[in-house]
């Protein structure tokens, strides 16, 4: 299973990969939206986990083209300090499957993973 | 041989003397500004000496950094992640090299290493941290900040103690509520609410500074990371003697959606001031409460054309008839103000639904402005 | 006759030599205000955690305003990387002022736009708007575009006011380049306002941003330009900001935000009559209008400065542009000066008419010209055989020592605080760039400055037509 996390900050990136490789995940890794893209059309992931506020495009703005141009139905998790009703709302209106807020538990992200890919085909 | 390696000083005599001379032979005033001259050379000497040294530390720090994070790195993921860390048995200082925490700078480096990581995470992985820090006696690094004499160290440590969950500087936090020194207020009341979940909002009958903005967002950011159960109920600083806290919990109450004040708020609407009644339009917006409808009619022609516009806000929300019957009535007055207009249009279409359509085919034509504000108020991306 | 000529020598000499001494105080003072206004602002700011900002519901909404005239060959990049700006609610408002090529229609293509009916509430004059568009795209809602007739930059931001939605707006130059954080920080200090002082406009440093890599928009990396050009300007800015306008801020006696990037009160801008379409200098003379208001409404208020450098701009890099640039920025003072001279040494307004507006008249309209006079007259006692060699030349060299010195605490400064310049090699070239800017740059910037005064006293009748080209496009 392939799991890519997109996020700027790059000890979070660091300790989320290692926390996910101990589930047996394939773990792929993006600074910024634009890098996120480029590994969603190359390597087809089967899960994506990302931040909103990154450079170059926002995790929102990943969401839209995933689905809108991308036509791809891969699960995607959130994980952001914006925790605002509006955003959280704006997230899953555009496609996203499940909201995390930071500061979060990379255990329980790990669990939120594996129910998400059980679910999906 | 020598004699070229000689100094001769009565040469060198000579040649100060002349220089003397020289420089005496100048008016006064020539000679002064050759001295400041001098002064500025000597300054601009000076300043780039220190533009050297700051290069030259900063490259150290920068490279010491990168060395002890990249060794480090590693390591906290394995004691983070590790089932069976050894974190509860084994030897503690094993996960940092005694040798690196010598220098208080190497310990400053870790310990925003640390503070970083637990900004990011929470739950196990927190608790594993906040035993790394004190395994590792950072917290008497931060209690000894606590102490020192600049404002910025003190919060710093007040912060770190806070973060870590190192509950006995408590009593110490409070001493800064009231400080003159904003930046250590605002960390004191966020240590404080760190530290307290029973009551984290306690400080707040404490305060007789004013809370601005940031501050409240700050507060609002905190308690929004808190469970559930801990939000204590806001309508019990609706009296405080500090106007700002307040409006603040007025605000808080329609955020966390305390149902039970309502009454209260409602009794509130006929204060005099209009900050807090606007805040409780907004509030009673937030809570969806429909009862307000009557009250919000009644008042609404008395009210500064801000507190209608509030007023106008809240009614699209929780509005039936009655404030249709209000829209209708000010859309047939003279536009005076097309953001009052234009909201007056959406309230009316969300109290009213298919009649409120009807009513706006009346008035189109009241006012030739208006025909053009219902097709504005109609396009929700305005 | 030789008797007078003999007391306007004196005069000539005295006048030089105290005027001299006293920009020395000045800028002495100034610089010493900047360093602890900076050093506090650095110390504070490691405390704020601007995340806090994007989840309060506390944090006010902000209408972000870009005139744009001939953009065509940025606008569509410009615009998507003002959209990706790191804020909760915001609104992206771009004023097509009447653009000759085809800006508009590329905007339409990229951003699928659609003309919208809009009750325009035409709170402040501006010339007649000819549509509104907005987006198809939902996840475009934030960025509206108005189609003006040609009117100048003031007056595109005017129409921008009358259709903004929220309480504070955002006033800039659509070729910036914005870092995420800016409106975050930008923001800050109308939240901070507790008690009576009320914050009615914020500005933010300007860097420039040649040289430097830009990937999709945004800075990756801080070069020094290679050009002596606008690397000279990058010590002029470094200078201005950091050494000028920071103590003015502490000071509370700003009366110039950079138009590239100002937030201001929209209430308060609108009541002091917005900007004025008659002065290429409306960044500065709103800032004074503004003030002005509040001195004679007899409220407390400030106007803050923030150090970080939030917006990067592309500097002039011939001296064509840097001249026609230099010569509309006099001009925009001189105007802005002349608009407001009652405020200068009337008391009535306190520290804005009695130190900042005396200040901008003595120290930077007077400056060049000055300079130049004194130049003059010392070229004519040489011509005369009656030049004083000796104070001549200590008075020059004491001058070059005291511009180099200004620019070394600046680049010490900005080498403590945000330390852009990363590569050491480039620190030495600023250095070097100090040592040879006041003979080489600056007698061509003192050069532009007089003809932008010369333009200015001759060219009152083809001002219209000046006026008619709209801002100058790069």
């Amino acid at each position: 299973m392939k799991v890519l996390v997109c996020e700027d900050d790059e000890m979070v990136l660091k300790m989320v990969e290692f926390r996910l490789q101990k589930e047996g995940y394939e773990v792929h890794l993006a600074n910024d939206g634009k890098e996120a893209i480029r590994q969603i059309t190359s390597i087809k992931p089967d899960i994506i986990i990302t931040d909103i506020m990154m450079p170059y495009l926002t995790g929102l703005e990943i969401i839209h083209q995933v689905r809108k141009d991308l036509h791809l139905n891969v699960p995607i998790i959130i994980v952001s300090s914006i925790g605002l009703e509006k955003t959280v709302l704006e997230a899953f209106q555009l496609g996203a499957d499940d909201f995390i807020t930071k500061p979060f538990s990379p255990n329980e992200l790990s669990v939120r993973v594996k129910k998400l890919l059980m679910k999906s085909p | 041989m020598n004699h070229i390696l000689q100094i001769d000083w009565s040469e060198l005599q000579y040649a100060v003397d002349d220089f003397n001379r020289t420089l005496y032979s100048f008016p006064v005033h020539i000679r002064i500004l050759i001295g400041i001259t001098v002064a500025f050379l000597l300054i601009v000497l000076f300043l780039l000496i220190v533009i050297l040294s700051s290069r030259i530390y900063k490259t150290r720090r920068s490279v010491t950094s990168n060395y002890l994070r990249k060794k480090y790195q590693p390591v906290f993921t394995k004691l983070l992640f590790e089932d069976d860390s050894g974190i509860a048995a084994g030897p503690k200082a094993a996960v940092i090299d005694p040798g690196d925490l010598k220098t208080k700078f190497n310990r400053e480096i870790l310990l925003s290493e640390i503070i970083h990581l637990h900004e990011n995470f929470s739950g196990e992985t927190a608790v594993r941290l906040e035993q790394l820090y004190t395994d590792h006696s950072f917290h008497l690094d931060s209690l000894e900040k606590m102490k020192n004499k600049r404002w910025y160290i003190v919060a710093k440590g007040m912060r770190e103690l806070a973060l870590m969950n190192v509950r006995t500087c408590y009593d110490d936090l409070s001493k800064f509520l009231n400080h003159k020194n904003e930046i250590l207020r605002m960390e004191a009341r966020i240590a404080m609410m760190k530290l307290s979940s029973s009551d984290p909002l306690a400080f707040l009958s404490r305060i007789n500074e004013p809370l601005s903005d940031y501050d409240m967002a700050n507060i609002h950011s905190m308690l929004s990371k808190m469970p559930e159960q801990s939000i204590p109920d806001f309508s019990a600083w609706f009296n405080s003697h500090n106007k700002s806290v307040v409006l603040f919990s007025i605000m808080m109450t329609g955020r966390f959606r305390q149902q039970d004040s309502t009454e209260i708020l409602l009794r509130m609407l006929d204060t005099g001031d209009e900050n807090v009644k606007a805040g409780v339009i907004r509030a009673l917006k937030e809570l969806n409460t429909a009862v307000a409808e009557d009250k919000l009619v009644t008042m609404y022609s008395l009210e500064s054309t801000d507190i209608q516009k509030e007023i106008l806000s809240t009614l699209e929300v929780i509005g039936k008839v009655k404030t249709a019957e209000l829209m209708e009535k000010i859309l047939k007055q003279p536009v005076t103000d097309y953001a009052l207009s234009i909201q007056a249009v959406r309230t009316l279409l969300a109290s009213a639904g298919d009649a409120g359509q009807r009513i706006i085919q009346l008035v189109t034509g009241s006012h030739p402005e208006l025909g053009l504000i219902i097709q504005h108020a109609k396009d929700r991306r305005l | 006759m030789g008797l007078v000529f003999y007391y306007f020598t004196k005069f000539a000499d005295h006048f030089i030599l105290i005027y001299s001494l006293l920009l020395f105080c000045t800028y002495f003072l100034l610089s010493v205000f900047s360093a602890l206004d900076i050093i506090n602002y650095m110390r504070r700011n490691s405390f704020i955690d601007y995340r806090d900002l994007l989840t309060s519901p506390s944090t006010p909404d902000i209408s972000v305003i870009a005139p744009a005239y001939n953009e065509a060959k940025t606008i569509v990049q410009n615009v998507r990387s003002l959209l990706n700006i790191h804020y909760v609610n915001f609104e992206v408002i771009i004023v097509n002022d009447g653009s000759r090529d085809d800006t508009l229609k590329l905007l339409i293509d990229a951003y699928q736009l659609e003309a919208v009916p809009f009750a325009i509430d035409a709170k402040l004059p501006s010339k007649a708007i000819q549509a509104i568009y907005k987006s198809r795209v939902p996840s475009l809602s934030r960025l509206t575009v108005v189609d003006k007739l040609n009117g100048g930059k003031a007056d595109a931001l005017n129409a921008g006011i009358n259709i903004s939605k929220y309480g504070i707006f955002a006033a800039i130059d659509v070729d910036c380049i914005l870092e995420y954080e800016s409106l975050l920080k930008m923001v800050k200090p109308f939240m901070e306002q507790a008690g009576e002082e009320k914050v009615i406009a914020v500005g933010g440093v300007v860097r420039i941003a040649n040289s430097c890599e830009v990937k999709d928009g945004k800075i990756v990396k801080v070069n020094l330009p290679r050009n002596i050009i606008p690397r000279v300007q990058v010590l002029e800015y470094i200078r201005a900001f950091l050494l000028g306008r920071m103590a003015w801020s502490r000071l509370n006696g700003l009366i110039l935000i950079s138009g590239a990037f100002g937030m201001f009160d929209k209430k308060i801008a609108i009541a002091s009559g917005g900007y004025n379409h008659r002065t290429v200098g409306e960044d500065m003379e709103l800032v004074i209008r503004m003030r002005r208001y509040m001195e004679e409404k007899k409220v407390k208020y400030r106007v803050v400065y923030l150090p970080d450098p939030l917006c990067w701009t592309e500097a002039p890099s011939t001296f064509r542009v840097l001249a026609k640039q230099r010569n509309r920025w006099t001009r925009g003072t001189a105007e802005t000066l002349w608009l407001h001279k009652k405020l200068i040494f009337n008391p009535r307004y306190n520290f804005l008419g009695m130190v900042s507006m005396p200040f901008w008249f003595l120290f930077e309209w007077l400056a060049p010209i000055v300079e130049t006079s004194a130049f003059l007259y010392l070229m004519m006692m040489a011509f005369l055989g009656i030049l004083n060699v000796e104070l001549f030349i200590t008075l020059f060299v004491l001058i070059y020592a005291f511009a180099i010195m200004y620019s070394t605490a600046a680049i010490l400064f900005e080498e403590l605080s945000f330390h852009q310049y990363k590569k050491k090699r480039d620190i030495f070239r600023l250095l070097g760039t100090a040592f040879i800017e006041p003979i080489f740059i600056h007698p061509i910037t003192v050069y532009y400055a007089i003809r932008g005064n010369l333009d200015l006293m001759t060219g009152v009748r083809n001002w219209g037509e000046m006026k008619r080209k709209g801002f100058v496009s790069k």
